[in-house]
């Protein structure tokens, strides 16, 4: 047999190793961790044949919001570019969260030849290729591979200018989910205990969290009121984790945020400024004996401004051995180093248990809600006013399962007052349906879970005021 | 006129007497039924190159009117997932994702997830190209051919396929703007299996 090319590097590999990877030692590794290597052996063709000219080379993938359809997989890929030139809005691909390491070589390997060499949109956006900068008429390709060697691609061209209304239809099927399930390398990148306080830092400016900078509210990225809470309890687990690996006896049955507030948004620096100078550290301060929460961020040329979120940490005991609830190693270790700073802990837990058995039954809300209302209520406040905008959700929030669980376990259904109560709100502004820019028809989350009993918003001393009750 | 039905399920084998078998199985007359119901008379079939089918049924419409042979052309693909067989065979393969989720680009990538879909293109042959109006510019196929195996994925034949789709567009490989990756987020390990996996889907 001749030598073939490895289907990776392209490199001839010699008769008798691998089948079809060149022996090479980053190959090895590679595919012995099961790292997916189709997308990296498509993206590597793809971009070895085009080469950008100043705009970035958008990369879409329909298959990340609907699926692999098979054999219809080319036509819905090609139906869908032709939506994106149509409505010159660029797809999001879904579900990228960190690129695939083999990605980050090749995505490297073009930024050395040119600064933007690549724009991959997590979310829905107008910044399309018809962009004014563009010469050329906006052209998008369409691949289609099969696993038995038919290759086939399509190029699909559109007038400039020719942008029609919105349409809707590319994000059909479209998850929206900015928050993340932090794991917790990313909340506490630095640990500090200042007296009875913990505090666990993130860093936000980092690749891993760049999707983040794609939650535009009027062209300014806004980080997610839903991401607060995930931080928020991420690092309340660690903790608490921490702590009742002390007694073995006792295991943390799961956290809840209560009497969540989000007096001030907060807003991420523009993303032409994301990875230069800017570096952005939410912090998330436990006062583990009282419970208490919040959070807050220091930015490079800003001063620390209030908190951006307050909450009580509550959390529930079981005294039986909890398999689901084993500590994390690296909680483990946290603790190790938190022990010595917060040993009232155990002690003071009666009360908040307590709390969590009274009010479990009571009020429940979803992240993806909390963070719409947050949303609606920063669009308020740069559209229509400029005065002291701030927001006060006053909401069980079941979060329980974040740590180990994705997230289909915790979307819960909401009722249909919430919608009502979403639409009186925009009539109380005077807002039209399609001002919304998540239309209330996506705050629905899929099956399952709790029911909310009534939303409430109100419009009071120039504050958005929303609250939950029963 | 052109058209590519998927696959139609696997009855036969389970209902092997029933008389609709012959025309509700088999996979030549979906594009047959079309024409049928619609009264096209142009030429019709069906056309099964497994996951790249509907492009490649558009790459042919796109050549029959370039002959000038048709006013217009009609591709349409279908994805139904009716039986649990072809479902059961890639997760054997190890060719779908645990959590439903086409992970494209993704570190956490680990295959696909079967879905439906049914789309139809109208393909006509324009003189000008009016504002708001989406030209299709050009569709090249190609294989694979003596590969490395006969489930792996080729990077330079991937790379010509696009190089020879810019060729017929005669657009420069910095005119493209966007791309539609086909993105399945597979692994490669279970492309290396199928091969010895005689009953792997397309």
């Amino acid at each position: 047999m001749s030598n073939l090319p490895c289907c990776f590097c392209f490199q001839s590999v010699p008769a008798g190793h691998r089948d079809f990877l060149c022996f090479h030692p980053l190959h090895e590794t590679l595919l012995a961790a099961g790292t997916a290597l189709g997308d990296p052996i498509e993206l590597g063709a793809a971009l070895s044949v085009l080469h950008n000219s100043g705009v970035p080379l958008q990369l879409t993938a329909a298959k990340s919001c609907m699926g692999h359809s098979e054999p219809a997989a080319g036509g819905v890929g090609m139906n869908r570019a032709a939506l994106m030139l149509a409505s010159s809005v660029a797809g999001a691909v879904m579900h990228l969260r960190h690129f695939n390491p083999m990605l980050g070589s090749l995505l490297q390997m073009n930024a050395s030849q040119n600064a933007a060499a690549l724009h991959v949109p997590r979310q829905a956006n107008s910044r399309h290729a018809a962009s004014p900068g563009n010469k050329e008429l906006p052209a998008i390709g369409v691949s289609a591979f099969a696993f038995q060697g038919t290759n086939s691609h399509a190029i699909l061209v559109c007038a400039v200018g020719a942008c029609a209304a919105r349409c809707s239809s590319i994000t059909a099927g479209q998850q929206r989910r900015y928050w993340f399930a932090a794991p917790p390398d990313l909340l506490a990148s630095r640990l500090t205990a200042c007296g009875q306080n913990v505090e666990l830092e993130a860093v936000l400016v980092q690749d891993a969290l760049a999707h983040l900078w794609d939650h535009q509210v009027q062209q300014r990225p806004l980080f997610p009121a839903a991401a607060m809470l995930a931080a928020a309890h991420a690092a309340g687990v660690l903790v608490l984790d921490g702590a009742y690996r002390q007694s073995p006896e006792l295991s943390v049955l799961g956290t809840m945020l209560t009497s969540v507030t989000i007096p001030v948004p907060l807003v991420l620096p523009h993303p032409q400024s994301y990875g230069s100078s800017s570096a952005v550290v939410l912090s998330t301060v436990i006062a583990p004996n009282l419970g208490w929460l919040h959070q807050r961020t220091t930015m490079a040329a800003a001063k620390q401004g209030d908190p951006h979120l307050r909450g009580v940490l509550a959390f529930c005991l079981t005294s039986q051995s909890n398999p689901s609830c084993s500590v994390s190693p690296h909680a483990a270790l946290l603790w190790s180093r938190l022990s010595l700073a917060t040993e009232a802990v155990p002690a003071a837990t009666a009360d908040i248990v307590h709390m969590a058995h009274q009010q479990a039954e009571q009020y429940t809300i979803h992240p993806e809600v909390m963070d719409n209302v947050t949303q609606a209520s920063v669009y308020a406040l740069w559209c229509l006013w400029c005065l002291p905008l701030g927001l006060m959700l006053n909401a069980w929030v079941p979060l329980v399962e974040i740590r180990d669980v994705p997230c289909a376990a915790w979307f819960c259904r909401l009722a249909p007052r919430w919608k009502c109560a979403l639409w009186s709100f925009e009539y109380l502004l005077g807002w039209k349906r399609s001002s919304l820019l998540v239309p209330p028809d996506t705050l629905r989350p899929p099956n399952g879970g709790l029911v909310l009993h009534h939303l409430q918003l109100q419009l009071h001393m120039g504050r958005v005021w929303c609250a939950v009750s029963a | 006129m052109y058209i590519f039905s998927s696959r139609v399920l696997d009855h036969q084998s389970t209902h092997p007497a029933c008389p609709h078998a012959a025309t509700g199985g088999s996979f030549s007359v979906a594009a047959g039924r079309m024409s049928f119901l619609y009264g096209f008379k142009g030429p019709s079939m069906s056309i099964d190159t497994a996951c790249s089918s509907a492009l490649v049924a558009i790459h042919h419409g796109v050549i029959h009117l370039h002959r000038s042979l048709s006013h217009c052309a009609l591709a349409a693909a279908v994805n139904l997932v009716l039986s649990e067989m072809t479902t059961a065979a890639a997760s054997a393969a190890g060719m779908l994702t645990i959590d439903g989720r086409c992970k494209t680009l993704d570190a956490s990538a680990d295959g696909y997830v079967r879905s439906e879909a049914c789309t139809a293109t109208l393909l006509a042959a324009a003189d000008a190209l009016h504002a708001g109006q989406v030209l299709l510019r050009a569709t090249h196929v190609n294989q694979d051919g003596r590969s490395s195996s006969l489930t792996a994925p080729n990077g330079p034949s991937q790379q010509a396929v696009i190089r020879g789709a810019l060729q017929a567009a005669h657009m420069q490989p910095t005119g493209m703007t966007a791309l539609e990756l086909h993105g399945t987020g597979e692994q490669l390990a279970m492309l290396l299996l199928l091969p010895v996996c005689s009953c792997g889907p397309s």
